[in-house]
């Protein structure tokens, strides 16, 4: 038994399945129902995240990042590539009313949340259009025309706020890895 | 091409997913394998993600995937990890990539077992190998769809799937039961929609005849032109040879429609 779940997984360690989908079935479900156009495909969505996932446990690499962001950067590619490949943007009116998640689960989410907090400080200095594309974008699974026509931006600019938000993203994570590495 | 662009196609890659030709021309330079930005983005969504609207998924597929890794781990070596495949011939350069963006190599290195699978490294013989190398190699831009049964009388009872690349202009029809024909009385011929023409002139992807009706057949798409955006597929029965305007008499499947 490692700290990892993803290792654990990939180890067949005794419920390491069960504890990685009450970790991160929440998190990617809840992305997948954004991005879907129905529940049915939201749940062949979260189907196929996870057969990735079964397949590239083994290469999780505890030192280099969390588990939920490579959780997670592998979910928002499937999620992506399956919105594009069927030429259709989320319905979010046919989302049903969201359950809370189970207070266990609840519980691993305050992990994911100290592991995110890095990210929240780095969004705080975008600015607010930055962050109201990227979060149009990223959570709600809107495409950059969608995000046009719900702002009023040109969509020119909806691409420029969200390509000059997530630079600066990956450039302050970058800088505050730079900074935990100096300090170590 | 700039830095100023491939930071651009990256950034778009990692928010909203690119188009066939961006996706081509992100394939240009060496390194579109570069996730740092997909990483950034997984981690700005989840930033935003608020707790009290993560959703607990429904019992009935948290059974689906708990079968699913059982699955995975019976028939896989090594339990579930893909350990058997071969390390891939170019090992991550991680000295070029800063801390936190290690494991976004590691990252790329999946999706490049997953999606690049070693398949693609030894000659294909079959259209099934084909098939299956097509989905390992280009997985992300692959189109699959399940056919259909259309409303002709004379589709027997048609199942299987069509698997359609606009990028390797390339893809494969999967099919069981569609009835056995004799060429020199009919064909089955495929006609693709392309999004970026005119819907109703679809593409002619090609006659194809089907030996046995209950045997897995299959066939190779054959475009006679360019497909630059499939999104849809119908195959009918023509008269031998193909026909350059079907009157669509005959639908036996359809796939996107």
């Amino acid at each position: 038994m490692t700290d990892s779940i993803l290792l654990d997984v990939a180890a067949s360690e005794p419920g390491a399945i069960d504890k990685c989908l009450r970790a991160y079935s929440g998190p990617v479900w809840t992305l997948a129902r954004r991005f879907s156009g129905s529940e049915h495909d939201a749940e062949d969505a979260v189907q196929e995240v996870f057969l990735d996932l079964w397949k590239s446990a083994s290469r999780y690499d505890p030192e280099a990042g969390s588990e939920i962001t490579f959780v997670m950067t592998i979910a928002r590619r499937r999620l992506i590539d399956r919105t594009r490949r069927a030429g259709r943007r989320p319905n979010l009116q046919s989302l049903a009313e969201p359950e809370l998640i189970a207070e266990s689960v609840a519980r691993d989410q305050a992990e994911i949340q100290d592991d995110v907090r890095v990210v929240r400080e780095a969004m705080d200095q975008l600015r607010p259009e930055q962050r109201e594309v990227l979060g149009m974008s990223l959570v709600q699974g809107h495409s950059h025309q969608q995000v046009a026509e719900r702002t009023g931006m040109p969509l020119g600019t909806v691409k420029s706020h969200a390509r000059r938000g997530l630079m600066r993203i990956r450039g302050m994570l970058d800088k505050s890895d730079k900074s935990s590495e100096d300090s170590a | 091409m700039s830095p100023e662009r491939r930071n651009e196609l990256l950034a778009d890659r990692a928010i909203w997913g690119l188009e066939s030709a961006e996706s081509r021309e992100l394939s240009t330079i060496g390194d579109s394998d570069d996730l740092s930005f997909d990483v950034a983005a997984a981690a700005a969504a989840i930033a935003m993600l608020d707790i009290h609207e993560i959703e607990q998924p429904p019992a009935h597929l948290l059974e689906k995937l708990e079968a699913d890794a059982q699955a995975q781990f019976d028939l896989g070596s090594g339990h579930g990890s893909d350990s058997s495949e071969p390390t891939p011939s170019s090992p991550p350069d991680n000295a070029s990539h800063p801390g936190w963006l290690g494991w976004a190599v590691a990252a790329a290195a999946i999706l490049a077992s997953v999606w690049l699978g070693w398949d693609r490294l030894r000659p294909a013989t079959s259209n099934k190998e084909l098939r299956t190398q097509l989905l390992a190699t280009h997985g992300a831009t692959v189109e699959q769809l399940e056919w259909n049964a259309g409303p002709s009388d004379r589709r027997g009872d048609p199942r299987g799937d069509v698997v359609w690349d606009d990028v390797a202009q390339e893809g494969y029809m999967t099919f069981r039961g569609l009835p056995k024909n004799d060429p020199e009385k009919f064909q089955y011929q495929l006609w693709i929609f392309d999004g970026k023409r005119d819907l109703k002139k679809p593409v002619d992807g090609g006659v194809f005849d089907i030996a046995a009706s209950g045997r897995e057949t299959i066939v190779r798409i054959d475009p006679k032109i360019r497909v630059h955006d499939g999104v849809a597929f119908a195959v009918t029965i023509e008269a031998p040879g193909g026909v350059v305007v079907s009157d669509r008499d005959h639908i036996v499947v359809t796939a996107g429609l």
